[in-house]
Parts: structure tokens; sequence; C-alpha cells
């Protein structure tokens, strides 16, 4: 699924198309534009539009991003059902935290074939434990926590070389 | 030789205790500063020498907590005290308590602060002077003749609260059905906010604009520093306040300021204090009340003054007499205040609250503020979390630097009216100075559009600034971007 975001209570899906450089290819609205972000500090920012450069203010708080632009704050809300359809996780191979939490424990190590709904990890967070399942078939590459450490949502939890890559 | 304080304890919070220690500062007065643990990493109570935690049933309580107050101006002994404006600013009860201490209230004393505080009593002191106040009656809800007297004053009318402020305590009434209801809606609610249930009918003047003007008294001179307008209101409460009056002929600013002047040396006033006038579309102006605390719009007189207010109060407490004479006082240029509210302005002006992300304040502008990174905005305040002002040569100047300085303003994190004061800002009547305390229900503004552009703009700094796509770009292996389209 592509990314989605609410803007003015509608919602409007981002197709993104490739990344060349620094600019991304993103259809918005039926029409493609090349998009980049320069950032000046933490909140500070230049974004270029199709070749038009725009000053930006930006606060990011979970969902919630906060973006100050031509004179006017807007709150744009990043939508994200739990179930694993957010930008990350729609790459296969590519497993990612869908809440902030602590891993409880591992059940794969790097370099050992995976199968699609293998559980990989079980995570906890706010008390709630959750199992973190394969996207794919393939061979972990990479276990990027140990168990008790910590990460914010949307974290690279695993990394699995699908058949597609590994022919590559 | 000046006397002075050694040590003066700011009894508020918010942009106000900064404004208070900024000037204490400056002349080199220690400072105690009282916090609520809702408040405890605010600056200024890491700025102030020392600083004191209040405690209460609310947060609203402990600053409220009169006994609890003087005893830490006890144990930090201090001279004296600057209430700021709201919580205990108006309180004869404080003022009283502190001078059994021997501590000084940076304010005028306990008795005009009573007679002014009484909206009865203060336009009868008024009235007794010789000079307008708006017609009005003050019988009981029970009295046979008050229908009868009401009607001779003329639909529509206004119910008051005795005790009341703040925009707090009133009720239009346009016809002789709905009076007998809301008086006793009015008195019991009177009664239950400020324990007071006296209320009282004045003739309701629609479109009129609200002129206050700034006095300076030491019990013996008074001076004027001009009139504000504050017309741009919302539920009674001011948004948008200019000094001078885009409305006053300088005739009738004299005649107005005099008035002002006329009534605060009446009651031989010390300290800062506003006179309110409702001034009507004919040119009439009436007393509506006297504030005896620093306003929170102070500072658009300071701009076209030149002269620090809370400095003057602070001196004039301090038992010296006021340097200034009237003749001294020329003011330059125009001033503007944009109050900053957490609220939905487009949508019945509703509380917001949030966590503040990040503040960007542009050079030029006068902000006065108490706000700080990562700040919870709850519901225990009062929604104001700042003042934007600007000054300029002119009103026109004034504007432009207004509407400039809320394009550039950018306060992340919470939902502001910042937009709505632009559009009031944009408005035609505005413009033209044709404002009055009706205005912004006929305005009706309702949030402006975002064009295509905009969106496609917003969704690609959205999706670019995302901390999901960023780690995603950051930390996806690289096959997956070589692949051409990154979707598969």
């Amino acid at each position: 699924m592509h990314p989605r975001y609410l803007v003015n209570d509608e919602s409007y899906e981002l197709a993104p198309q490739r990344i060349a450089g620094e600019q991304t290819l993103v259809t918005i609205d039926d029409s493609d534009h090349r998009i980049s972000l320069y950032w000046f500090d933490d909140h500070q920012a230049e974004l270029v539009i199709n070749n038009e450069s725009h000053l930006v203010f930006i606060a990011q708080d979970e969902d919630k991003l906060f973006i100050h632009l031509n004179g006017r704050t807007h709150t744009i809300e990043r939508l994200n059902d739990f179930s694993g359809s957010s930008a990350l996780q729609d790459v296969d191979g590519i497993i990612t935290a869908p809440m902030p939490g602590a891993v409880l424990t591992i059940h794969v190590k790097a370099g050992e074939p995976v199968t699609n709904d293998q559980v990989l990890m079980v995570i906890e967070s706010m008390k709630m434990q959750l199992e973190i399942k394969s996207n794919t078939d393939g061979i972990a590459r990479a276990i990027n926590y140990e168990v008790g450490q910590t990460f914010d949502r949307g974290a690279l939890l695993v990394e699995i070389e699908t058949e597609e890559t590994c022919e590559e | 030789m000046n006397k002075r304080f050694n040590k003066v304890l700011i009894a508020n919070r918010g942009e106000i205790a900064n404004r208070v220690l900024a000037c204490l500062q400056k002349l080199e007065i220690d400072s105690v500063v009282i916090f609520h643990a809702l408040d405890a990493r605010s600056p200024v109570v890491a700025n102030a020498t020392e600083s004191a935690e209040v405690y209460g049933d609310s947060p609203t309580a402990a600053y409220l907590d009169i006994e609890q107050i003087v005893s830490i101006c006890k144990s930090h002994k201090v001279d004296a005290v600057h209430p700021g404006y709201g919580f205990l600013s108006e309180n004869p009860g404080f003022v009283t308590a502190l001078a059994k201490e021997g501590i000084t209230f940076i304010g005028p004393g306990s008795d005009v602060m009573k007679l002014m505080g009484d909206k009865i009593a203060s336009r009868e002191f008024v009235e007794s002077l010789g000079l307008p106040v708006p017609p009005s009656v003050t019988l009981d809800v029970d009295d046979p003749a008050l229908t009868e007297q009401v009607a001779k004053l003329g639909y529509p009318v206004i119910v008051k609260a005795s005790a009341g402020g703040g925009g707090k305590g009133m009720s239009i009434v346009s016809g002789q059905d709905e009076l007998e209801a809301t008086l006793r809606v009015a008195a019991s609610e009177a009664e239950a906010y400020f324990g007071d249930s006296r209320v009282y009918v004045e003739r309701y003047f629609e479109q009129t604009r609200h002129i206050e003007v700034q006095i300076l008294g030491d019990g013996t001179n008074c001076v004027h520093l001009g009139e504000r307008e504050c017309s741009v209101q919302r539920r009674f409460q001011k948004i948008i306040e200019e000094a001078p009056s885009p409305a006053l002929t300088p005739e009738k600013r004299t005649s107005i300021c005099e008035t002002a002047v006329a009534i605060a040396r009446a009651a031989k006033y010390e300290s800062a204090g506003t006179v309110e006038f409702l001034y009507t579309h004919e040119g009439d102006f009436y007393f509506l009340e006297m504030n005896t605390r620093i306003q929170v719009e102070h500072p658009v007189t300071e701009m076209i003054y030149g002269i620090d207010l809370i400095e003057q109060q602070i001196n004039i407490a301090a038992n010296n007499a006021m340097t200034l004479s009237q003749g001294d006082l020329n003011p330059t240029g125009h001033a503007i205040e944009c109050r900053l509210y957490a609220e939905d302005a487009f949508n019945g002006y509703l509380p917001e609250i949030g966590k503040l992300l990040y503040m960007h304040v542009p050079d030029g502008v006068r902000f006065d503020s108490g706000l700080y990174q990562n700040q919870v905005i709850g519901s225990a305040f009062d929604p104001m979390l700042a003042k934007l002002i600007v000054h300029g040569e002119s009103r026109d100047a004034a504007i432009g630097n207004m509407r400039q300085a809320l394009g550039e303003l950018a306060i992340l994190g919470i939902k502001t009216n910042q937009e709505f004061l632009a559009r009031v800002i944009d408005s035609q009547p505005f413009r033209q100075g044709d404002t009055h305390t009706g205005m912004l229900e006929q305005l009706n503004l309702s949030e402006p559009e975002i064009s295509a552009e905009e969106r496609a703009s917003l969704l690609a700094a959205s999706y670019l600034a995302d901390r999901h796509t960023r780690q995603r770009i950051d930390r996806t292996p690289h096959p997956y971007l070589n692949i051409g389209d990154w979707r598969n």
C-alpha cells in the first residue's frame, strides 16, 4: 500500500516511483512531481518541488506532522493501520516495528532461512506483546536489535534477503 | 536618591511572569518566582534568582493561595510582590495580607481596588464626578419597576455581574421576554463565579468600539499614556489591540484621555491602571470600568511611548514620586498586538491542547511569551500562549509589519488562532480601521482553502520529512533503491 496522509480531513495517497540522487519522483493527485528536501537543522528545511523552492518549518509528533509553508501552519496526519500497511512494511524483506517498544525474544539468527509468516521476534510495548513475522521467504540478513533494546515505531527490526534480491 | 526594592516576588506565570522578570533584571533587583509543578520547566523558574513551588487542589488554586504565597514572601524575605494580571492582581485581600507583613504590593491600594472592582460602585463613583456612564438599571429581579425601567433604556440591553470582569458574567438580552430568565441565570452564575450575585442591566450599544486609556499615577500626580483600541473581541475577550485608536480625532482623544485622568485623579490612583470606555458610532463615550492592574495589552502603549510600564509600577510602589509629566509624553507611530491562543478559532474558538514542538519567531517584532520547547499545553490555564507586537510609522505600516510577522511566525505542535488573526488583519473593516466589538461575528471568517499546489507541496514535505520515510531511505539496503520501481 502507498503512503497516505490526511490533509484537511481528506486522505491523499502518494505513489513514490523512484529515487534519483537527492530527488524523489512521486505521483500526487495523478501528476508526477520531482521533490527533495534539504534540511538546515532539525526543523528548518528547503522543499524543492518541480524546481520551485519553499522554506518550510517541520515538526513531527508520532503520526502528526506540523508544517509551516507559505505563511500558514498545517497539521498533516499519516494514515497508518496497525496491520502492517505502512509505507515501510510493504516492502518484502523489510520488517519494521508497528509500535515503539522493546525486544522481548528473538527467534532467528542472521544467515538462517526464513519463510513467510514465520515469527522472527516478539516485542513488548505498553505491556502488550506482539509477534513480529516475516513478510516473505528468504534469508535473514540482519537482526538490528538485541533482546531488551528499545526502538521507535517504524524502526527497521529485521532485514531479509528475498530470492528476487539474491538473484541480482 | 531613588528608593528601591532588593527582592521582588512574581506571583504569576507564563508570559507576564517573564515580562516582569525581564524588568527586574533590567533594574538589577533580585527575583523570586512561584510556580506550580506543571510550570516547573518554565524558563522563568530557571531564570529568576530564586523560585518556590506552590501547591493547590488545582494548578490555578495554587496561584491563588494567598496564605501560601505570603508565607513564601516571608521565608524568601521579599520587599514587594508583582501580581501581573489575572490571579491575585485585583484581590484587595491579598494587598491587605501582604501589608500586614510589611510587604509592598506593586499596584494600587486595596481601597481603590475594591471600589473599581465593584462595577456598580465604580459606575456610581464616576457618575458622581459628573462623567458619562452608560444608561443602566440596577434594580433587583423581583422589583416590579424593573421591566418598565429596562424598557425605558431600550432593547437590546446587556446584563453584567457587578463583580465580573475579563468578559465573564455578561449576556445580551434582545427583548423583554428574555429579561427575567436571563437576570435569574446571570445572578446565580455571578454567585457561582464571583461569590456575589449582584447584577445590573445596561443599555447595549451595537457596533461600539472598546477604547481604553492607560493611566499612571503616584497618588498625587496622574498622567495618561494615550488610548488603546481593543474592539476586536471574541466572546468579550480581546484578540487584537492597537494604539492609537483609528477612530479618534485629536479633540476626542484629548477629551477621552482627560476624562480618564479625572477619574484616576479623583480616586487618588497610585500605579498603572486602565480606564475602559465604550465608544459609540456617534462619537459618544461612556465609562465602562477601571482595571487596577497592568493589562495584557500594555505593550502597544509601551511601543509608541517608549516607556516601560512595569518599571513605572515598580518605581511608584517603592514610594518614588513619578518623574513623568504629561508634556514629556509624546507617542510615535502605531503599534498592534495580536494575542495567540491555543484554540480552533475557525471552529467556535474551541480550546486546543498539545505539545509545543518547535517555534520560530521572526526578527524585528516583540514577542512576549512563556513558551518553551516540548511544553505541554493543557487545559489547566488560560489558553493565551503569547503576544505578538509590532510597531510601524503609521497604522498602514504597522498592519504591513503584523501581516508579515503573522506569516513568518511558526508555532508547531499545537493549533493556534494565528491564521485567524491573519484573516482578521487582512479584512476590509480592519484595514479601514472600521472596527467594533461585533466585527468578528459579522466577518464570520472561515478557514481558507488549500490550493492544489499547496497540497502537493504539503504532501511532498510530509512524505520526505516523515520519520518513516527517512528511516526507510537511510536504512533500506541498496538493492531496493536500485530496482527502478520502488514499489515493485
